[in-house]
């Protein structure tokens, strides 16, 4: 007789304190999977709006070299949209036109790991072309630059920044968005 | 009989508690060390751009421009290699290279204090005098 329940209480023991290790092991476990996603996604947003500055800094400059429109895209070795600080039409051609730089080569040289696209808009709020192209960055990101519609894809934190810049003597707009997934 | 029955269930319940929280523990070490492998080479990075930017800045800027810059030994506590080719710059961490595009210079930079002058049209000395 005290055997057995010797025994019993001996189990509900084992029981309660499997149970018990496996409740601690698994509160622990999310508790810290909590805290690296909600340090994680502060640190990638902050991340993102230092670039999208960064970004936005980098066009609304000359580069370097100063005319490097005139050259092959391998010779740049910083990306600025300005000339005599305005808005320079050849150097937007040229950055829009995916065959004279493409995607993976123009992030470095906006010092940025983050997809991003740039577009500059007039004051109503439409898009200006440039030989038929809208977009700085990731191809594909505006179908239609005459119904400009974001095509991004499924993205964990967006950043938008607008920054005034002059072109044909009008203020326009420079709209870059950031984003990671 | 009893006793040993106590000290047995006692080192199965210890032993399964070491197994989880070693377990638990190289989880951890594995999340930590990735995060912090990552964030040293953000901090790399970093340091290229920013010193990309220093030589671009001295290419732009008008003859007689002179500045020191240092650059540290290691990178969050990590060490680093540097190094230049004509047109840019390398660091090398962990078989890791990064490469930044420089204008070209005259000299070479090395940890520690550096003096970039801008002696004449597109000529960019680092730790060398201008001629």
């Amino acid at each position: 007789m005290y055997k057995k329940t010797f025994d019993r209480k001996s189990q509900v023991w084992i029981s309660d304190y499997t149970l018990s290790l496996l409740l601690f092991t698994l509160a622990v476990i999310i508790s810290i999977k909590i805290l690296i996603n909600s340090f994680a996604v502060n640190t990638a947003f902050v991340g993102l709006k230092a670039d999208a500055a960064k970004i936005s800094e980098i066009l609304l400059s000359e580069g370097y070299p100063p005319y490097w429109d005139n050259g092959n895209s391998s010779d740049i070795i910083r990306l600025g949209l300005l000339t005599g600080e305005r808005l320079s039409e050849s150097k937007l051609i040229r950055v829009m036109n995916a065959s004279y730089i493409n995607y993976t080569s123009l992030r470095p040289k906006l010092q940025t790991k983050y997809d991003f696209v740039a577009v500059i808009e007039k004051p109503n709020g439409s898009l200006i072309e440039f030989n038929n192209l809208c977009v700085i960055g990731r191809p594909n990101s505006i179908a239609d630059c005459t119904n400009p519609v974001l095509n991004l894809p499924d993205y964990d934190n967006l950043v938008k920044l607008t920054r005034l810049v002059i072109y044909n003597s009008t203020i326009t707009k420079m709209v870059v968005y950031v984003w990671n997934t | 009989m009893r006793k040993a029955q106590v000290a047995t269930e006692f080192m199965l319940m210890v032993g399964l508690a070491m197994i989880v929280i070693f377990a638990f523990l190289a989880v951890i070490y594995v999340l930590i060390s990735d995060y912090y492998e990552e964030k040293n080479m953000k901090k790399l990075e970093d340091l290229g751009y920013s010193i990309q930017n220093e030589l671009i800045l001295a290419a732009e800027v008008e003859p007689g421009y002179e500045r020191t810059i240092i650059i540290p030994d290691q990178v969050g506590g990590v060490g680093y290699s540097l190094s230049q080719t004509a047109n840019d710059l390398i660091i090398r961490y962990r078989q890791t290279d990064f490469l930044f595009p420089i204008p070209s210079v005259n000299g070479a930079l090395d940890k520690g204090t550096n003096v970039i002058r801008h002696c004449s049209y597109e000529t960019i000395n680092i730790n060398l005098i201008c001629s």
